[in-house]
């Protein structure tokens, strides 16, 4: 099932879409994908992020992609704008870190051969079908559920390098814990974390949740842990997510009723309050690295991505 | 037509021409003719060694072994190192051509025994799922070979009282009936601490109605209908912390079981067909104090009630000539199971494995239950159908007989599931004083439901050679390669475990079962290489058996505790094991009036590949399977002539089992022990009393290990026990 569904995903959106022109056989596919971008000037680090819809189409018999994007903002008040032809691309099998989710991938791997209306250079294309994650009301917790479109792409125009960005994500890795003395390593890849900005009316902050936390062999595992409201930091870099002594929530679902008669279903948790958080993308901002300590006693780091694994 | 006392049935099949059992259908000749390594048990050793139930026969036949714990719903068989100890049975039960599909009526007592049939190694190719480690075939005396009235009474230490009547009557050569009625009361051999009360007593009792009705020459039937009824404690588990039997909630399983099984058979020119029609129903309720402990944890009750009907139609080819023979047949089953099995959580339950948890985890926060007991409902309904074709081709060369066999299995099972709880608990607020604020209420209301089905499809085939060492067939040597099935089926009781998860993940604490993993087991596949022989020679009287397998078992069905505070059991697969060993039995009667009966067996079963992603097992030992079983044996008759008195008979008997490994790590064990019995009987003409004893040498051993909430518990066998049976033959 979880392999069909992507798969069958596709073959609906072939179904809508399909069309036989007069002039030959021609099976083409097209989304309107959503993102943000993260545009910054690599002279002088100023940064815009937007909110983008990248148009693309796959002409399944012959293997060729176009992907069209309008009027994307640049610092300084400037707009980019382009349409690229004709990109051979792949498709592959993928599955999650987590939840043995598959997804497939539609990956530029060749420069494009139209760079098209605009002054474009190093563009990389991913198009991934995966599940997300959505918070099931009756359980309070994560599952994976939802299948959508997501693109990783990135590209330079002249000082600007423009990458695209998800502001829902969740990272799966390796946390290594330090605890103790003698000093204990403790290894989980089943923690996920995942980070939900948001970026409305410049707010720019972060709700960071931790799933399945554990933090050594002999602490209790803790379904949701969330950090709410930390402020995200943009750069040249990537994007930054900072925060001391923070007092998390956990999560507690079912018909919730606070004292004061409302509930957002979690409660506080002081006893693992967080003494620092760092949240670190860089790169094509697909990868993450956290780091923080708790409570006062586990150190952990954590290295992971939002993508899928492929599996072939 | 009064059989004698001292008649004796040895290694070859008891039907006769006045019956049709399933076995003799199927296998249509003697036992030890065959190429398979068999046990055949007869009513009057059976009468000597005591056995009323399948757990008597444990040890007597090499390599098959059924511990006794628990209570009658866990019937546990392990043959060659394959078992299970809960769900699908390793070993296919047949008695009066009725095959029992629920392992929780496997454990019954049967009055006038006439035979027991005990096949080790697959038997799927004729006889279908659950025969990957062999099949039992039970036969109770037939009023064709028997008439009067039988009566039995018996008593024994621990105030274990057995009594039976039979009244068997033969109306013409053509038709014959028997009624026959059993009872019997068991006060009990270990005390629960609690309450000082016995946890084992029993009270069981039943009714067989069997008839042989000739219609014509070509055509017969036979129907048998039984009802039985127990009721009973049971679970004398000790906690290896304490050394004691002690817990606080009520234990008790009761069963109703009804079967009949309706045999036809018609003679043609051409062929033999025979129906055996069966309709099963079973109505069973467990209650279990989970946690075994004298605190309120948690308790469980498990109501099933099954109906399920079964259909065989099977055809032997007259022998067209005396070089071939076949027998082919069309199998097909429907059982339908409804099950309630709540889950109660109690005070110290709810403190020590819910609120505890969360509270270390956000002591400022504490939560606390709404009430000190709520239930986690389960109710399940599974409906399963399977159909097969199979046929076995028999051809003879000379001394050479070559069988090839192949059965099409089919099976469909459904689950559908409904989990509920109701419940809810409240949220303070630590204050700087000390004291605490109401901060929240959370009520909690589960309720789901679902169905899945599983379908599997099976081939199992047999391939077998036999060579006549001479020319009457009495010394063989034989090879044969055939593939076992076991189904598949559901882990209802992690359901509760499930749920419970659920629950604690609601308030943020606990780990996720993955439902999908967890819910469903995959069918277990052997393949079975066996070369053996069977020997018997004239005078004096010496029978010999040997077997010698390997068996090579992919997605073995193992039970297993699951990590953590939970008391769930989770039926998984191992992804591959080996099982190697032999078999040897013998029958001497050196002189008249003495005889001798000798079983052993050795098994080596370990894990081939089995990593359960927190252990590598590979080369340890099948946990529950144990490596030997010895059974010895030898009774003398003194003949008084014709006395009051007539005859009197020594028995002694020892039967030693194990070493039995109680985990996949293989870090606790049974070492082998031996348990001696001996027997004195006195013969009238129309009586018999005997004396007798067993586990003489009152041998402390334990017959079942596991973790409760990763408590450990032991079961302690049964001790020292002395009695006497009487019996009136008229």
């Amino acid at each position: 099932m979880n392999k069909l569904f992507p798969a069958a995903m596709l073959g609906v959106a072939l179904l809508f879409t399909a069309c036989d022109k007069n002039d030959g056989p021609e099976s083409t596919v097209k989304f309107m994908v959503p993102s943000y971008t993260l545009a910054t000037d690599q002279t002088t680090g100023a940064f815009k992020v937007y909110t983008a819809t990248f148009e693309t189409e796959f002409d399944q018999v012959n293997g060729l992609a176009e992907i069209e994007a309008d009027r994307i903002a640049l610092p300084g008040d400037r707009t980019i704008s382009f349409d690229a032809d004709d990109m051979p691309y792949s498709i592959a099998s993928f599955t999650s870190g987590y939840g043995n989710t598959n997804a497939y991938s539609i990956v530029s791997q060749y420069p494009p051969l139209d760079q098209g209306s605009a002054d474009i250079t190093n563009l990389n294309v991913k198009l991934y079908a995966g599940r997300f994650w959505v918070t099931n009301p009756n359980i309070g917790i994560s599952e994976l559920k939802t299948t959508s479109f997501f693109p990783v792409i990135s590209f330079n125009s002249g000082n600007y390098l423009v990458r695209t960005f998800w502001p829902d994500a969740t990272f799966f890795g390796t946390t290594t814990t330090s605890f103790g003395d003698p000093v204990t390593n403790y290894e989980n890849k089943q923690i996920g974390y995942r980070v939900i900005m948001n970026l409305k009316d410049g707010k720019n902050t972060a709700d960071v949740y931790l799933l399945n936390a554990k933090f050594a062999e002999a602490a209790p595992q803790i379904s949701v842990i969330r950090l709410k409201e930390l402020p995200i930091e943009f750069s040249a870099n990537g994007i930054s997510i900072k925060a001391t002594d923070k007092v998390p929530d956990m999560v507690m679902s079912g018909n919730v009723t606070g004292s004061n008669g409302t509930s957002d279903g979690y409660v506080p948790m002081p006893s693992f309050t967080f003494n620092e958080f760092t949240f670190t993308q860089t790169g094509d901002l697909t990868s993450a690295t956290i780091g923080y300590k708790v409570a006062g006693k586990y150190s952990a780091t954590f290295t992971g991505s939002y993508l899928p694994v492929a599996t072939k | 037509m009064n059989m004698s006392a001292n008649e004796r049935v040895h290694t070859d099949t008891v039907t006769t021409l006045d019956e049709v059992n399933v076995l003799s259908v199927k296998q249509e000749g003697r036992l030890d003719g065959e190429a398979v390594s068999a046990t055949v048990i007869g009513r009057q050793e059976l009468e000597n060694l005591g056995v009323a139930a399948l757990k008597g026969i444990s040890d007597v036949v090499p390599n098959f072994y059924i511990p006794d714990y628990g209570s009658r719903i866990t019937s546990s068989i392990y043959v060659r190192g394959i078992g299970a100890r809960m769900d699908q049975p390793a070993v296919g039960l047949n008695v009066d051509n009725v095959p029992f599909l629920n392992k929780n009526a496997f454990d019954f007592d049967v009055a006038d025994i006439a035979s027991i049939e005990m096949l080790r190694g697959p038997q799927s190719t004729l006889f279908g799922r659950n025969t990957i480690g062999g099949l039992i075939n039970v036969s109770t005396l037939s009023p064709m070979r028997w008439q009067g009235w039988r009566i039995m009474a018996s008593g024994g230490t621990g105030n274990d009282w057995k009594a039976s009547v039979g009244w068997y009557h033969k109306g013409s050569d053509r038709f014959a009936t028997a009624l026959v009625g059993s009872f019997s009361y068991l006060v009990g051999f270990f005390r629960n601490e609690f309450d000082g009360d016995r946890v084992d007593h029993e009270i069981s009792g039943g009714l067989r109605w069997k008839t042989d009705w000739r219609i014509s020459p070509s055509l017969y039937l036979q129907n048998s209908a039984s009802a039985s009824m127990l009721r009973q404690g049971g679970y004398p588990y000790v906690y290896v912390k304490t050394g004691e039997i002690n817990y606080n909630d009520t234990c008790s399983y009761r069963r109703f079981f009804f079967n009949d099984g309706l045999t036809l058979r018609l003679n043609h020119e051409a062929f033999t067909m025979t129906s055996i029609t069966s309709v099963q129903h079973l109505d069973d309720n467990m209650t279990l104090d989970q946690d075994f402990l004298p605190l309120p944890y948690f308790t469980l009750t498990q109501k099933q009630r099954e109906t399920a009907i079964t259909e065989d139609l099977v055809f032997n080819g007259k022998t067209l000539s005396e070089h071939y023979s076949w027998v082919a047949g069309a199998f097909g089953f429907y059982k339908h199971l409804d099950m309630e099995a709540p889950v109660t959580f109690k005070d110290v339950g709810i403190a020590e494995l819910i609120e505890k948890h969360r509270n270390d985890a956000n002591p400022y926060y504490p939560v606390k239950w709404d009430s000190r007991s709520f239930t986690l409902g389960s109710d399940f309904t599974l409906p399963t159908f399977g159909v097969a074709l199979y046929h076995e081709s028999r051809f003879t060369l000379s001394r050479w007989h070559f069988t090839l066999g192949l059965r099409l299995d089919f099976e469909q099972t459904s689950l559908s599931y409904r989990s509920r709880c109701n419940t809810g608990y409240s949220v303070d607020q630590l204050q700087p004083d000390g004291s605490f604020l109401p901060y929240a209420h959370v009520g909690i209301d589960i309720d789901d439901s679902g169905k899945l089905t599983r379908r599997y499809f099976n081939w199992l085939p047999k391939v077998s050679v036999l060579y006549d060492l001479d020319d009457n067939g009495d010394c063989n040597l034989y090879a044969t390669v055939s593939k076992g099935y076991k189904a598949g089926g559901f882990n209802t009781q992690m359901f509760s475990d499930v749920l419970q998860q659920r629950l604690m993940g609601m308030m943020g604490i606990g780990a996720r079962y993955d439902v999908d993993d967890i819910v469903g087991y995959k069918p277990e596949y052997s393949w079975n290489y066996e070369i053996g022989g069977h020997f018997s020679l004239p005078r004096p009287r010496l029978d010999i058996d040997f077997s010698l397998f390997y068996i090579d078992c992919r997605d073995q069905q193992l039970t297993m505790f699951p990590d953590g505070t939970t008391t769930g059991r989770i039926m998984t697969n191992a992804g591959r094991t080996r099982s190697l060993g032999g078999e040897l039995s013998l029958l001497w009667t050196p002189i008249d009036r003495f005889d001798v009966r000798a079983g052993y067996g050795f098994t080596d079963a370990r894990f081939v590949r089995f990593n359960n992603g927190i252990s590598d097992f590979k080369g340890k030992h099948l946990p529950y399977a144990p490596g030997n079983t010895l059974f010895l044996s030898a009774g003398y008759s003194f003949d008084l002539g014709e006395k009051f008195v007539r005859e009197i008979r020594i028995d002694a008997d020892m039967s030693g089992t194990g070493p039995i490994y109680w985990n996949e790590q293989n870090s606790l064990r049974q070492n082998f022990y031996i348990l001696p019995g001996a027997s004195v009987s006195l013969s009238g003409t129309h009586w018999n009393l005997k004396i007798w004893g067993k586990n003489l040498s009152d041998t402390r051993y334990h017959t079942f290990y596991f973790l409760s909430m990763g408590n450990e518990f032991l079961q302690k066998g049964r001790p020292l026990q002395i009695g006497a049976t009487l019996r009136l033959n008229f």
